[in-house]
């Protein structure tokens, strides 16, 4: 790749993969209808961690301490997988009535499962470190009352 | 009540998100990879190529030098120059005398038995600094780099400079502590007879280099002119409360040196914001011939180093303001009271004294503002006026 019409060359000109780039991505979802009121239902979510570019070394350059990174997108965040489970409970059907309503119980993330949210590395004292971010790190239980008119 | 919600809800996500520590797969080899800085000087000063290796991101130590490898100048004429290992993985030459229609490339074997080539470069030589003036700018000093090239072919530029400053101690000492056989303080003398200050301790120089890398282009102007603020001494700064200087070196870079140096620049100067562009790889000039795929990193050049120093004294910025947070404390010459005041500062003058001239008390401060080579040395800098 010396072509000098190319612009920026990235990653030498080779093939990488793309930021959005997630191999398998795989979702489950399950119904299983109990009773006229009552039904249950599962959602299973698994893909593949999207490829980042990480540092892998410092050295010392032009009088200060640089960041040495790896090839663009070599990397890949750990993989992403998570588990809701709901239980739906329905009032009477009486046809006619000003509003049907419902009640949802469930847990968001059932196996607590950490996914990370963003990975990212700080200089702290001295010292790159790596740290990923998880936003709803552990089970969440919820209610819901629905409302249909 | 509204925003009692969302506050409540913020603080649930909050709550609820984590963060672990995250350990990324390293592949950076045990020895790390081989880290080229320098050039090889076509002008009067002598070439100085510093080898040093990558480290692991986890790993506390310092600077890892790269000793008892061979380096070599050769032109594309078959000159040959080899250059002598100094200290700290420097290795450097005697001013060279280059052939200017040549091309010269650097020929590296290090001690496991590795060769290392860089790209044959041609001999540039760049225009010499036109003038570094400064401003009063934001109550600091901004320090401008002038230049500009009369054939309009250097375009990419870089520089290093090195800024050294006189300072004084806040407070001169002419006492001591004297102590016993056993190290323990029994009182305060006057240093010298004649009760005169330790001038040793009281004038004192501070050197840094710059730590950033300063690069410059004009390829978007029509002609060769640069003009670029380098650095800025904010106000009230130690480094004009006497005497400043900056020795400012300037050399031409290739487009392909000066795109290495960008990217670098970018890759770990000015990262960590919401909109950084990605961090890319750094593709320099010199090869692993060895193992080719092996990663080296360093950009060599031939080029022709120009300096130009200038001096600004306190006087040239009036109102400049700087003032050391130092105190002085009054201490009866008694053992106890030292003991309890002392310790920990050095004597600065006398206070109270007997119409027989022995102390009674004396001032003591902050070693720091009595001892200015704990922060600089007394050893004048030969350029210094």
């Amino acid at each position: 790749m010396d072509d000098p019409s190319a612009g920026e060359i990235i990653n030498k000109g080779m093939y990488y993969p793309a930021n959005y780039d997630k191999p398998h991505d795989a979702t489950f979802t399950g119904n299983y209808r109990f009773s006229h009121r009552f039904s249950v239902s599962l959602n299973a979510t698994y893909s593949t961690g999207r490829p980042i570019t990480l540092p892998i070394g410092r050295f010392f350059y032009s009088g200060g301490e640089r960041t040495l990174f790896a090839d663009r997108n070599s990397f890949r965040i750990p993989d992403y997988f998570r588990t809701d489970f709901s239980m739906n409970i329905e009032g009477n059907h009486k046809v006619h009535q000003k509003t049907h309503n419902s009640w949802t119980i469930g847990v968001y993330n059932l196996t607590g499962r950490k996914n990370p949210y963003s990975v990212y590395f700080i200089s702290e004292g001295g010292v790159i470190n790596g740290y990923k971010l998880s936003i709803f790190g552990s089970a969440i239980p919820y209610v819901n009352f629905n409302i249909r008119f | 009540m509204k925003h009692k919600y969302l506050q409540i809800i913020l603080a649930l996500a909050f709550v609820l998100s984590c963060k672990q520590v995250y350990n990324p797969p390293n592949n950076s080899p045990e020895t790390g990879y081989l880290v080229v800085e320098g050039f090889i000087s076509s002008g009067a000063s002598p070439t100085s190529i510093t080898l040093s290796r990558t480290v692991g991101l986890n790993e506390t130590n310092a600077i890892i030098y790269e000793k008892n490898a061979a380096i070599n100048i050769e032109g594309d004429n078959n000159d040959n120059f080899p250059l002598e290992e100094g200290v700290n993985g420097e290795y450097h030459s005697q001013p060279l005398t280059l052939n200017s229609t040549a091309k010269y490339r650097l020929h590296i074997k290090t001690g496991n038995g590795k060769e290392y080539v860089s790209d044959y470069a041609t001999v540039k030589s760049g225009p010499p600094i036109d003038s570094v003036s400064w401003k009063r700018e934001d109550g600091g000093v901004r320090i401008y780099i002038n230049t500009h090239d009369p054939n309009n072919n250097t375009k990419y530029y870089q520089w290093r400079y090195e800024e050294t400053w006189e300072f004084y101690s806040a407070y001169q000492s002419t006492l001591r502590y004297t102590t016993d056989a056993q190290n323990v303080i029994t009182g305060v003398a006057y240093r010298y007879p004649n009760q005169t200050a330790d001038t040793t301790i009281y004038r004192c120089w501070n050197t840094i280099n710059s730590s950033n890398i300063n690069i410059g282009s004009s390829e978007k102007l029509t002609s060769d002119v640069i003009y670029l603020p380098l650095i800025y001494i904010p106000g009230r700064a130690i480094k004009l409360s006497y005497l400043y200087s900056v020795n400012m070196r300037q050399i031409a870079l290739s487009e392909q040196a000066y795109r290495f140096m960008e990217k670098m620049k970018k890759n770990t100067e000015e990262l960590g914001s919401i909109f950084d562009p990605q961090p890319s790889e750094l593709q320099g000039n010199i090869h692993c011939v060895t193992n080719p795929s092996e990663i080296v990193i360093g950009f060599v050049e031939v080029s022709d180093e120009k300096q130009k120093r200038i001096f600004i004294h306190k006087d040239q910025v009036p109102d400049w303001g700087y003032s050391p947070s130092c105190t002085t404390v009054e201490i009866d010459n008694i053992v106890d009271s030292i003991k309890k005041y002392g310790s920990g500062r050095i004597p600065t003058i006398a206070g109270k004294t007997s119409p027989f001239g022995s102390i009674i008390t004396f001032y003591a401060a902050d070693p720091g503002c009595v001892d200015c080579t704990l922060s600089g040395t007394n050893v004048k800098p030969p350029f210094w006026p």
